[in-house]
């Protein structure tokens, strides 16, 4: 179906790329929100999971090589069980990548452009993302390596300019209530760290496995340290204000004047959002796309991307009123019941498997010695 | 959405270019079938949502199904 070849790197790039698209901006607001000074320990819990879903994948990819998650899910569960539940994932996959869609409509309508239909904004974007995932895998990968400086440079031209500004004070009273806001702020997160499941489909096409567990841990590594400096910048900048601004991450650009000469650098804001978007709905658009036609036996993925691109801007407005509903706990839940309870499952699931079989095994060979 | 005419023409405009996009690419039966399975729905979904956007979508039925579980770890 797919006969590209992508190296571990290009894997953890893409990843970390796409879970931080959306966090960087609406994470602060709503990690604060919940923890007040102490959210910059919120990241650094949250990983745990993020860990966790990266081994579990790492190692059913171990089990089963050349195949992703809906293939040996159909094997595991049997063909009927897992043709439902890989459907289900699969709406899943849409409906996040729908959310993230619906987000970047409604920031850039609310910013930039704003007497842009939305449905222009929406379908010129998905339009982009789906063209580069018709180009095949390689292509989804090698799209974020090559940005990836890009992106970097334009965050530390908006970081640096800001340092002067920092006031450490606003971390003080520290940890005052216990753990438990920090707790509560790393269970907000939980609306992007299960996004690393997708990585399950990129998995099967990587050339150099051995190095895979740790270019992944490195790229949840990653995530939690940019979500960590986002969020005391954030907080050390705009203190007891940060739940109030819907992008602080924005707020922040335009608070910078650097010698009257580096000024509206919300221009940049904008630049980095639409790359990471790009490459987060690409990450989602291919899993969804090549997920599909494994779940169905279809010989090609690549007819399904323009229907399934169509799905996806319709879910993103298809009884949306305001995308604020993403971070409330019953999404999280559902979050993580498809993003971190489902691969433990198949992997328990493995395990079992394969321990069963292998005393059937030592039982014939037994048996045979017995002879 | 201020003008449903424009908007549907527009919609229809898009399917039909999809389509022609696409079909010369659909080989097998499997496929078309799969295509079809997508595509008839979604347009027939982007049409109805032009004449009413408050049609309940599926958040609306995921929310009660998943409250359970939240209210159940938040209060322990």
């Amino acid at each position: 179906m797919e006969r590209g070849r992508i190296s571990a790197a290009q894997v953890a790039v893409l990843s970390f790329m796409a879970v931080t698209a959306t966090s960087l901006l609406t994470a602060p607001t709503v990690a604060s929100s919940v923890a007040k000074q102490d959210m910059w320990l919120s990241p650094i819990l949250a990983s745990t999971v993020g860990f966790l879903i990266v081994w579990l994948l790492v190692k059913l990819n171990q089990a089963y090589p050349n195949q992703t998650l809906i293939e040996y899910m159909k094997k595991l569960l049997g063909r009927p069980l897992g043709v439902t539940i890989g459907l289900l994932y699969l709406l899943f996959i849409i409906q996040t990548t729908a959310n993230v869609l619906r987000q970047f409509t409604d920031f850039i309508k609310m910013t930039f452009l704003l007497t842009t239909p939305a449905l222009v904004i929406a379908g010129s974007m998905i339009l982009v993302c789906a063209l580069i995932v018709r180009g095949g895998v390689e292509t989804v990968a090698r799209f974020a390596t090559l940005l990836l400086p890009v992106v970097v440079v334009l965050i530390l031209m908006l970081y640096m300019p800001t340092i002067k500004d920092i006031n450490a004070h606003n971390f003080e009273p520290v940890l005052s209530e216990g753990m438990t806001p920090p707790l509560k702020g790393a269970f907000r997160l939980m609306s992007w760290v299960p996004v690393f499941t997708f990585m399950n489909f990129y998995l099967p096409f990587v050339s150099n496995k051995r190095h895979m567990l740790g270019w992944a841990f490195g790229s949840v590594a990653i995530f939690t340290v940019i979500l960590f400096v986002t969020f005391i910048f954030v907080y050390a900048i705009l203190g007891d204000a940060t739940p109030i601004y819907v992008y602080p991450f924005m707020v922040l650009a335009r608070f910078i004047s650097l010698t009257e000469f580096f000024e509206h650098l919300e221009s940049l804001v904008m630049m980095v959002w639409v790359v990471e978007i790009v490459i987060r709905i690409t990450f989602g658009l291919f899993s969804a796309s090549i997920g599909l036609a494994q779940c169905l036996g279809l010989p090609q993925y690549r007819p399904l991307v323009l229907p399934i691109s169509m799905i996806m801007v319709l879910f993103s407005y298809w009884g949306i009123t305001n995308v604020e509903f993403v971070f409330s706990p019953e999404i999280v839940m559902y979050y993580l019941t498809f993003g971190l309870l489902l691969p433990l499952l198949l992997y328990l699931a493995s395990l079992m498997k394969r321990r069963f079989g292998k005393q059937q095994k030592d039982t014939e060979e037994k048996g045979e010695y017995a002879v | 959405m201020n003008h449903p005419k424009t908007y549907i023409v527009v919609i229809l405009l898009i399917a039909i270019l999809m389509l022609l996009f696409d079909w010369r690419g659909l080989k097998d039966a499997k496929t078309k079938a799969a295509y079809l399975i997508l595509y008839v729905p979604g347009v027939a979904l982007a049409i109805l949502l032009v004449i009413n956007p408050n049609i309940p979508g599926p958040v609306q039925w995921m929310q009660p199904l998943f409250q359970p579980l939240a209210k159940m770890l938040f209060k322990s």
